[in-house]
């Protein structure tokens, strides 16, 4: 199976979207502590700042004082030079400066010239230089301590840095590890695929579920029950075959045999009357075999909503065209309360021709009644002799035949009952019908499409 | 009177052309739309049998030109689409009458004598059980016996016995009335049904509710 070409695989898409998410969310994360830790760190350097700044006040006025009166000022002025400290890993930066504000003492490794801030206790930024100036309490003079503020950033960095390394390193295998899962846990939707890939004419067996996770099984469900209805919808096809050679060949044959006869003997009237007899026969098979497959291997009927008086009234009509049926077909419908039925129209008129053609042919001369019944019921009786309670059992299968003349009688009610069925129907046959002493009654009890409707 | 075939196979044609013509019917065949087309402006024809399914479209195209006719000749459809939902389209589109194949010749014949009747020529003469209504004479006999009808009410029953397989709508018929009176209100037409039904018989005009009325051959025994 090659794979150039396809789409993307689920498990790869994925994993690709779980790991843009996880990367995006780390990195935000990153961003977050890098400022927290920012902050700390200027907080924790400042109060140091503070706390040499207060010491160094002291000394370094007691150190001026010292040179002032032992005379080791510069004359020219220029600002006198603190003692080295004793311990010198972290030298200390300040500038000792009067109101004037004149630069009285500096360290060694301040800068000559005074620091570009007004001379105001508390903090200010100049340059390179974070700088705390603190007030002697009692005179006007002022200590000016400063920091680099390189040094804190290199702090700062250093800890990002060590945030992003292990997240770096970390990124790539954990891009391995969500694919492998993905796939892993994917493998069973390719192997739904496979099964489903290895499904054909010869081979429309349901698919095992019982190790399929609950959204792949109720595909799985679908799938199986596609494939049945296939399988039915063949096997329909196969008995059909089989049927219509049969239910086609006979009378067929029989017009051929009466017209060869006539031929040969002069075209005897009869004869050829007999040949339009089986043309007759023949052509009413023809019908109830298209009718039978239309109905059965239509996997659902469309489900229009359906006018069952236009429905009864239009079929109706179309018995009345014959004079002789027009004499004793009647249509009656329900004064209220008819409501529309969800379904198919042509197929629920094929239902009803053939319930009112039974009731023509089978029911000797007496009336046959189309009712349209509240809500959504079809009636077709008639009050013939009606069938013994034996028969009224085996009516609805398929070919069952109950005389000579019946071409397609039970045919004709199985049609009835596969359409019946796949509406969702009730066929229900009575003979005799409930309050009545003989005859026959079909009723089709449908579903009203207002309640679909009311329920979606 | 003469007849338009519109139909596509030939043998067919050929078959119903020569059954009509023994039965006395001038006939026309064309196998095309656009053919028919020319055919019903170079010629008067009472009646076109109409197939569907021709090869140049659908046969329900030619309604349009069948209705710019000044003298509409009546459209009966011939075709092998027997769904129901295709005659409401038939019939919808304006067509007169609608037969599947394979048809009875017998069944053909009667609709080409009930549009001969329609048109005034021929039989006229509708027999409901125990009534003869005679469309030529504007007569109607029960039981032998002639009944008297007033104008508005005989016009009433000749929709209906022109047609007495149909359901007659109550638009239909109030047109009907609709020459006569200018106080043509809603009730008028319940009014004279109901007097038809009196001097006819009950049991010969049926109501069906919501869709109009139907002349009935007998009572049906409820």
């Amino acid at each position: 199976m090659t794979r150039r070409g396809r789409p993307a695989r689920l498990a790869d898409r994925l994993a690709r979207t779980l790991m843009l998410w996880v990367g995006g969310v780390w990195l935000g994360c990153v961003v977050g502590a890098t400022w927290y830790v920012d902050r700390e760190i200027n907080q924790h350097f400042d109060n140091e700042m503070i706390e040499s700044a207060h010491r160094m006040v002291d000394i370094a006025v007691h150190d001026l004082d010292q040179a002032s009166a032992g005379g080791k000022l510069d004359p020219a002025g220029l600002p006198l030079l603190a003692r080295e400290p004793i311990i010198d890993d972290d030298p200390v930066i300040f500038q000792l400066s009067d109101a004037g504000p004149r630069m009285l003492m500096r360290s060694r490794e301040a800068p000559s010239a005074p620091f570009p801030v007004p001379l105001r206790a508390g903090f200010a930024d100049t340059g390179p230089w974070r700088v705390f100036t603190v007030v002697h309490p009692t005179r006007p003079l002022y200590l000016q301590l400063a920091d680099p503020l390189a040094e804190r950033r290199e702090a700062r960095n250093g800890t990002l840095l060590g945030l992003m390394i292990p997240l770096l390193a970390v990124l790539p295998l954990l891009a391995l590890m969500l694919r492998r899962i993905a796939r892993r846990e994917l493998r069973v939707v390719q192997e739904l695929e496979g099964e489903i890939a290895r499904r054909s004419g010869s081979d429309l067996s349901a698919i095992a579920l019982d190790q399929l996770p609950a959204e792949l099984s109720s595909v799985g469900e679908h799938v199986n029950r596609l494939l049945g209805r296939l399988e039915r919808a063949l096997d329909t096809e196969r008995s059909l075959a089989a049927n219509a050679a049969h239910e086609l060949r006979t009378p067929l044959a029989a017009v051929r045999l009466r017209l060869q006869t006539a031929l040969d003997q002069g075209l005897s009237r009869a004869d050829v009357q007999a040949s339009l007899d089986a043309l007759a026969t023949f052509g009413h098979r023809a019908d109830k075999l298209l009718q039978l497959s239309r109905a059965e291997s239509a996997g659902s009927f469309a489900r229009q909503s359906v006018d069952l008086v236009l429905l009864a009234a239009t079929v109706a009509e179309e018995f009345w065209s014959s004079e002789a049926a027009s004499r004793r077909l009647d249509l009656e419908i329900a004064e209220s309360g008819v409501l529309p039925a969800r379904g198919d129209v042509d197929s629920l008129a094929i239902a009803l021709r053939n319930l009112v053609e039974n009731g023509l042919r089978y029911g000797g001369d007496a009336r046959v009644r189309i009712e349209v019944v509240a809500p959504c019921v079809l009636v077709v009786r008639n009050d013939g002799p009606g069938v013994p309670a034996a028969t009224l059992e085996t009516l609805r299968h398929r070919h069952v035949r109950h005389t000579r003349d019946a071409a397609g009688y039970g045919l004709g009610l199985s049609i009835v009952g596969t359409i019946v069925d796949k509406h969702g129907g009730r066929l229900d046959l009575s003979s005799p019908p409930p309050g009545h002493e003989h005859g026959f009654e079909a009723r089709i009890t449908l579903h009203p499409a207002a309640t679909e409707a009311a329920a979606a | 009177m003469r007849i338009l075939l519109v139909e596509d196979d030939v043998d067919l044609a050929d078959a119903v052309c020569s059954y009509l013509r023994a039965k006395a019917f001038v006939v026309d065949v064309v196998g095309r739309l656009d053919e028919a087309r020319s055919a019903l402006l170079t010629a008067e024809y009472s009646a076109v049998l109409l197939d569907l399914h021709l090869e140049d479209g659908d046969g329900l195209a030619l309604m349009p030109s069948v209705r710019a006719l000044r003298e509409q000749p009546a459209v009966i459809i011939l075709t092998a689409r027997d769904q129901v939902s295709d005659r409401i389209r038939g019939l919808d589109a304006g067509a007169d009458d609608y037969l599947t194949k394979p048809y009875d010749p017998e069944e053909l014949l009667a609709r080409l004598r009930a549009v001969q009747r329609r048109s005034g020529g021929g039989e006229a003469v509708v027999q409901l059980g125990s009534l003869q209504i005679d469309l030529a004479h504007d007569m109607v006999r029960r039981d032998g016996v002639p009944v008297v009808l007033t104008q508005k009410e005989w016009a009433l029953l000749r929709v209906m016995a022109m047609r007495p397989e149909r359901i007659h709508t109550r638009d239909a018929l109030q047109d009907a009335l609709y020459g006569f009176s200018d106080e043509a209100d809603s009730n008028t037409l319940e009014v004279f049904v109901s007097r038809l039904r009196r001097k006819l018989g009950r049991e010969h005009i049926q109501t069906l509710r919501g869709l109009g009325y139907r002349l009935a051959f007998s009572a049906p025994a409820t």
